[in-house]
């Protein structure tokens, strides 16, 4: 899912620095001085993911992203959260790269905060148990789904060929999208029913209101 | 008539040479020889899988931009070229989605094989040292936060270690 060093030309990478400096500082508007702690844990768990489940799939190996996980707690400040995470992976490990921190910020950031929108609220409002465990589950499979699609229209902004990138990464992110759903069904689920306050986060308009 | 035979007669001579230049000019028989050595480079994932059948693009030194050669990684994710000029070659091998290696291979007069050192860290200390460096941004972070409201609160009266200290 990482984009490395050298791969998209300065255009699709200004681009995704731009986008991503815009989404940080919304992140940031929106993040109260008690959810820090908690975006912090995701940012960790983010960045932690990706070193200790890599599962041998394609050419390479696919690793968790936990974006669906990420948007549903934090919303608009999971921007920040994977910022951090991948400038990390990409100083310590060469994961990605400084260049292309932008687009994969975007890439991992914006589906998370797509499925704050779209599953934080039912999740909040869900009574049962199973049903928190398959919004998590839509949550995990629409982040993952949706950052492929920008991963996939980044390398092909790039030069790269629709052609390849489908034939040979297609299976392998099907695989891991299944399991990073099933996960983060689990943990929603389980979140949803010890504490239920992990998904209460203002939007991002009531808190520019706030005094 | 006789101007007509002797035209004959010369297309009959040019036809001629011109099938004996043309033989000459198609006569280029191939050969082969076998030869050691070579320079190469081997790429891997960062989880030790071979980058196999990658592209490769090789750029001779002080030629920036210009492709000296193209190919492919073997099963095994190696790939050797021989070095014509010395100085510092420049590889890149690319998946095509979206992991590229560049590597810096340096040919010396004395045929000097070199390459940039691996810098990165073990997974479990970069781990803990990212773990650590995340809490402490967002902490510092935090406190900045309430030094800047708490400085609005008391009318810049109040201390803060993040903004601008005031004349």
């Amino acid at each position: 899912m990482h984009i490395t060093e050298g791969v998209a030309p300065a255009s699709v990478a200004a681009a995704g620095a731009l986008l991503a400096a815009g989404g940080v500082a919304l992140g940031l508007r929106a993040m109260k001085d008690e959810q820090i702690p908690r975006a912090a844990l995701v940012a960790s768990a983010i960045f932690v993911a990706s070193l200790v489940i890599r599962l041998p799939l394609g050419p390479s190996s696919v690793h968790p992203v936990l974006n669906g996980l990420a948007g549903v707690l934090l919303g608009w400040a999971a921007m920040p959260a994977f910022l951090v995470a991948l400038f990390l992976q990409a100083l310590l490990f060469q994961f990605g790269g400084i260049t292309t921190l932008g687009i994969n910020t975007v890439t991992m950031g914006f589906p998370a905060v797509a499925c704050y929108y779209l599953f934080s609220r039912r999740i909040r409002e869900s009574k049962k148990g199973r049903e928190a465990f398959l919004l998590g589950v839509a949550a995990g499979v629409t982040a993952l789904t949706l950052s492929f699609v920008l991963w996939a229209g980044s390398l092909i902004l790039s030069g790269k060929q629709l052609a390849i990138i489908v034939k040979l990464s297609l299976l392998p992110h099907l695989a891991i999208v299944t399991i990073e759903g099933i996960f983060t069904g689990f943990i929603v689920g389980f979140l949803a029913r010890v504490y239920p306050k992990a998904f209460e986060m203002p939007h991002i308009i009531k808190t520019r209101s706030d005094p | 008539m006789k101007n007509r035979r002797s035209e004959e007669r010369r297309l009959t001579v040019s036809v001629a040479c011109l099938m004996v230049v043309g033989s000459f000019a198609f006569a280029h028989g191939v050969q082969h020889r076998v030869f050691p050595g070579g320079t190469g480079v081997e790429a891997t994932y960062d989880d030790g899988s071979p980058m196999a059948f990658c592209d490769v693009t090789v750029v001779a030194p002080g030629d920036q931009g210009n492709e000296h050669q193209t190919g492919t990684t073997d099963p095994h994710g190696r790939f050797a070229f021989i070095p014509d000029t010395n100085g510092i070659w420049n590889l890149s091998v690319d998946d095509g989605m979206g992991h590229l290696v560049t590597a810096e291979v340096q040919i010396g007069p004395n045929a000097l094989v070199g390459s940039r050192p691996d810098t990165r860290v073990g997974r479990l200390t970069g781990g803990i040292v990212g773990v650590s460096v995340i809490f402490g941004l967002f902490g510092i972070y935090c406190l900045c936060r309430q030094n800047v409201a708490q400085t609005k609160r008391t009318g810049g009266e109040g201390e803060s270690g993040c903004t601008s200290p005031k004349a």
